[in-house]
């Protein structure tokens, strides 16, 4: 037998032209044998190779044709010859076929006709098989070495007229590898309408059987894959209708199995629709839209939350249509709850690090305290429900419940925890918040805290062995736990609470106590963990912030210090510099002086001996003045230069004051300025030389009044002041409207020589600065830009003590 | 009229201090330096001297010295361009300090002064 792929040798009645197969009456073949014509006997076409029912048909149309007369044959049928050549046409048909047929008689089961495919494949000759018993004939046999029978088949044709079909695995009797055989028993009937022949048909299938061993092998370890895939699966056909779900789909949808929603059509599966993505699947299918959704969340009742990334893409056929859709949902749950604990942690860590600088900030313990007990509570800290504190008053040897924080119950609680869910708050937003709660008495929390009052002593108590311990404890049965006494469980209105030591600088501050008795979360050891872990670092930070303020007020000393060191340098460069211009401009004043009055004495001389109307005693005149100018600046000099010492007299400074003024006050009106005076009547005593200190107040006003010569007379207004800030100091100001000093000028107003005037010594600020220092005082201006300037002096009063004891009349 | 002695190591001073103490009608002697002055002092019994301080080679308070020595109830009245010397001429046992001036004036004053006590 041979496979339907190889060809066998061309029939003079069949011809093969492609994959037609072509059935008449003698074919002629050209003569380069290519080229095929033929008369048409039939109009018959039929594929290649050609079935047994397709040659059935074509083989009875003959012989009915044959019966009615040889095609292309006009001469009467001869039936001895025609019958012989008939069969013979027949056999050598049936010859021309690939598949093996033998031909059973339904009687008495021999063998009438075997093709050659089929005796090659048995191994016999047809004289050895025409007309023998079909069972002693096998058609090969199987992997154990039995004969292959098919009577099985051949009886069903039989009894039921309709062909029996069998596969067979068998291999030929020499050589070759098993090979299958699909066998079908075509029953033939006779005249009388029963069956009267079998006529089986051999084909080898074996590459078909293969392919489909493979083809399902494949299926097998794809469908392998698809079950063990990490990723859940899931196709549908071009209804929706869902072929294949895998189990992680099961799980994903939190199923017991894929079979309830196999066969179920996308839009009614409920799991989808929950998660709201049963439309956006039947828009693949409708569209042709692929469908990619991220952390897609899935919460089904009493399960854990899961999330999952979706890509769905419709599966395209050959004819370009959608034939369904493959989804696949990627689990994402850990990525995504890992993510979210980082943030948290991140976030957590930035919590931390603010309480940190909270604690930088404040230096008063008090604060300290509040921000421990919101850093314990905050749900981005530690996340307690409630937090209480106690202070240790290490007096009275008590733990004394101070405040707490916390909601009074749930109604509360999500009322305040959906109020710090709204916008992110910054550590600093929530201890403001929380400062104004602590301090109202009436809320729940704090009256649970009041009612706290523990003796340190108490070896009996928790609280106070977490004081005297230095250690955190975690309470999980605090209503029979032998170091929780039942008014303290019942004061908390729980049983599971933590309570940790606070200890700044080695001293127990006090103890928190912190619970989820709102939530009745459970607390765990890492929660007493992370509450000792953050309590140390609040010590640490404590301590920290504390060692730097320490650090800061001794910079600050030795800055001032510093400063100090630097004023004293400069006044002394100052005081060495004046002291040797003073040398200079006594030596100068001097010599210039004796001349001087010579020139003025003479022309004072000259001026008197002159007539009133003689031209040159008013010539002299000028001398004189100018002179008399020169002595005066040279006698402020000579002063600058070896001041004289001051007198130590009792002097009412209201006095001096007012004498001086009342000396310019000619000069005044003649300048057209108004004054102010505020001087109180006094007596106002100084200790000091009344002749130095007109001077000093002399040389104000004049300035002063010099000063306003530049602007205009409406506007020139002198504001002398007296008072007495303290008991300790008079303060006496000259305050012009001059327009003021250049800020350059303003710092060098005190220096000599220094003047802003177009004549002057420039020492009598100089001058006013050294008499105010003798008497234990200061000076100093101040300026109002394009306004004025204003002098102020102060001078230290003479203690009453003295005033008294010097005046025992007054 | 009184007979007065000018002492001063200016020579334009001197020429001044007569004319003006002469026109007041005194009848005025001159001395440059200490030691002139001096021994004027001892021929002549001045009504008032009128002495400088400062002079080169003996000055005024070591000519003020030696004249007490001649002299014990001689009238001097300093004159000095130095008002800071005022303090201490009380010790000086001189009867006046007169700041030096081209206005002549307080000098003429305390002259009066002296003549008149």
């Amino acid at each position: 037998m041979s496979g339907p792929g190889e060809c066998q040798s061309t029939n003079d009645n069949v011809a093969r032209s492609n994959n037609t197969f072509l059935i008449g009456m003698a074919p002629e073949i050209s003569s380069d044998g290519s080229q095929i014509h033929q008369r048409r006997a039939f109009d018959e076409v039929i594929p290649y190779p050609p079935t047994v029912d397709d040659l059935l048909r074509v083989l009875s149309g003959c012989e009915a044709r044959l019966v009615a007369g040889t095609p292309g044959s006009s001469a009467p049928p001869d039936d001895e010859s025609e019958h012989g050549r008939l069969k013979e046409f027949y056999e050598r048909i049936v010859d021309t076929i690939s598949d093996g047929i033998r031909v059973i008689d339904g009687r008495n089961r021999t063998i009438v006709l075997a093709n050659r495919a089929h005796l090659s494949w048995i191994g016999k000759q047809a004289h050895e098989v025409i007309g023998a018993r079909a069972r002693d004939v096998p058609w090969g046999f199987d992997a154990d070495d039995c004969p292959v029978q098919m009577t099985d088949i051949v009886d069903v044709a039989i009894e039921t007229a309709e062909p029996a079909r069998r596969l067979i695995a068998t291999r030929p009797r020499v050589g070759r590898e098993l090979c299958w055989i699909d066998v079908v028993a075509y029953p033939m009937s006779g005249a009388s309408g029963s069956v009267d022949h079998v006529v089986l048909v051999g084909r080898d299938v074996s590459e078909r059987v293969r392919m489909e061993t493979s083809l399902a092998a494949e299926r097998d370890r794809r469908d392998h894959v698809l079950r063990s895939a990490p990723v859940g699966i899931l196709t549908t056909d071009s209804t929706g209708t869902i072929e294949f779900a895998n189990p992680p789909i099961a799980q994903i949808m939190g199923l017991e199995g894929t079979d309830t929603v196999a066969g179920k059509n996308i839009l009614v599966v409920p799991q989808l629709q929950a998660m709201e993505i049963a439309a956006g699947l039947w828009e693949v299918l409708t569209e042709g839209k692929p469908l990619h959704l991220d952390r897609v969340s899935c919460r089904g009742t009493g399960r854990r939350e899961t999330i999952f990334n979706v890509r769905a893409e419709p599966i395209i056929s050959h004819a370009g249509e959608i034939s369904g859709i493959v989804a696949v949902f990627e689990d994402v749950t850990e990525t995504v709850l890992l993510q979210r604990r980082l943030s948290a942690t991140t976030a957590d860590l930035a919590m931390l690090s603010e309480i940190g600088e909270s604690f930088q900030d404040s230096r008063d313990t008090e604060v300290i305290l509040q921000t421990i007990l919101v850093g314990v509570t905050a749900g981005e800290g530690l996340g307690f429900n409630r937090a209480f504190l106690l202070v240790a008053d290490h007096e009275t040897g008590t733990l004394r419940g101070s405040y707490a924080i916390g909601p009074s119950d749930l109604s509360e609680a999500s009322r305040i925890w959906q109020e710090l869910g709204k916008k992110p708050h910054s550590f600093r937003d929530i201890l403001e918040g929380y400062r104004e709660a602590i301090s109202r008495d009436e809320v729940t929390v704090n009256k649970v805290a009041k009612s706290l009052v523990i003796s340190l002593e108490d070896a009996q108590n928790i609280a106070s062995k977490a004081a005297k311990e230095r250690r955190a404890f975690l309470v999980t049965d605090g209503m029979n736990h032998p170091l929780v006494p039942r008014q303290l469980a019942e004061q908390l209105g729980t049983d599971s609470f933590v309570v940790a030591p606070l200890i700044f600088e080695d001293r127990v501050e006090g103890v928190i106590i912190a619970d989820n008795a709102i939530t009745r979360k459970s607390i765990t050891e890492l929660d007493l963990r992370s509450l000792e872990l953050f309590a140390h670092q609040a010590r640490l930070a404590v301590e920290r912030s504390r060692l730097h303020a320490e650090l800061e007020r001794q910079l600050e000393e030795l800055r001032e210090a510093h400063e100090l060191l630097r004023t004293n340098h400069e006044e002394m460069l100052r005081t060495e510099k004046l002291a040797a211009m003073g040398q200079v401009a006594a030596q100068v004043a001097h010599e210039i002086r004796n001349p001087l009055v010579a020139i003025g004495g003479f022309a004072r001389s000259i001026r008197n001996s002159l007539r009133e109307d003689d031209q040159n005693r008013k010539f002299a005149e000028i001398i004189v003045e100018e002179t008399a100018r020169l002595e005066n600046i040279l006698r402020e000099v000579l002063d600058f230069a070896r001041p004289p010492k001051p007198r130590h007299d009792r002097v009412d400074v209201c006095s001096v004051l007012r004498r001086a003024t009342e000396m310019l006050e000619r000069e005044l009106q003649k300048r057209s300025i108004r004054i102010n005076m505020q001087i109180p009547r006094g007596p106002i005593m100084v200790l000091g030389d009344a002749g130095q200190l007109r001077q000093v107040f002399h040389n104000l006003l004049q300035n002063a009044m010099d000063a306003m010569e530049r602007v205009d007379k409406s506007s020139r207004l002198l504001s002398i002041s007296l008072s007495c800030e303290t008991d300790r100091q008079v303060t006496v100001t000259v305050e012009d409207t001059g327009g003021g000093f250049e800020a350059d000028a303003l710092e060098h107003v005190f220096e000599p020589f220094f003047t802003t005037k177009s004549h002057g010594t420039g020492l009598g600020l100089a001058i006013c600065q050294q008499i105010v220092r003798d008497h234990g005082g200061t000076i100093y201006v101040t300026n109002r830009p394009e306004r004025g300037a204003t002098f102020a002096v102060r001078l230290p009063l003479l203690e009453k003590e003295v005033l008294n004891g010097e005046n025992p009349g007054s | 009229m009184a007979k007065i002695l000018v002492v001063d190591d200016e020579n334009a001073l001197r020429v001044l201090y007569k004319h003006e103490l002469t026109q007041d009608g005194h009848d005025v002697d001159l001395a440059g330096t200490a030691d002139e002055a001096v021994a004027k002092v001892r021929e002549t019994a001045y009504d008032v001297v009128v002495l400088d301080i400062r002079m080169p080679g003996k000055d005024g308070l070591e000519a003020l010295t030696e004249m007490f020595a001649e002299r014990r109830n001689i009238k001097v009245i300093i004159n000095s361009a130095y008002s800071s010397y005022k303090e201490n001429f009380i010790s000086w046992a001189a009867e006046h300090y007169v700041v030096k001036s081209a206005d002549t004036t307080e000098l003429k004053e305390k002259i009066a002064q002296v003549l008149g006590g």
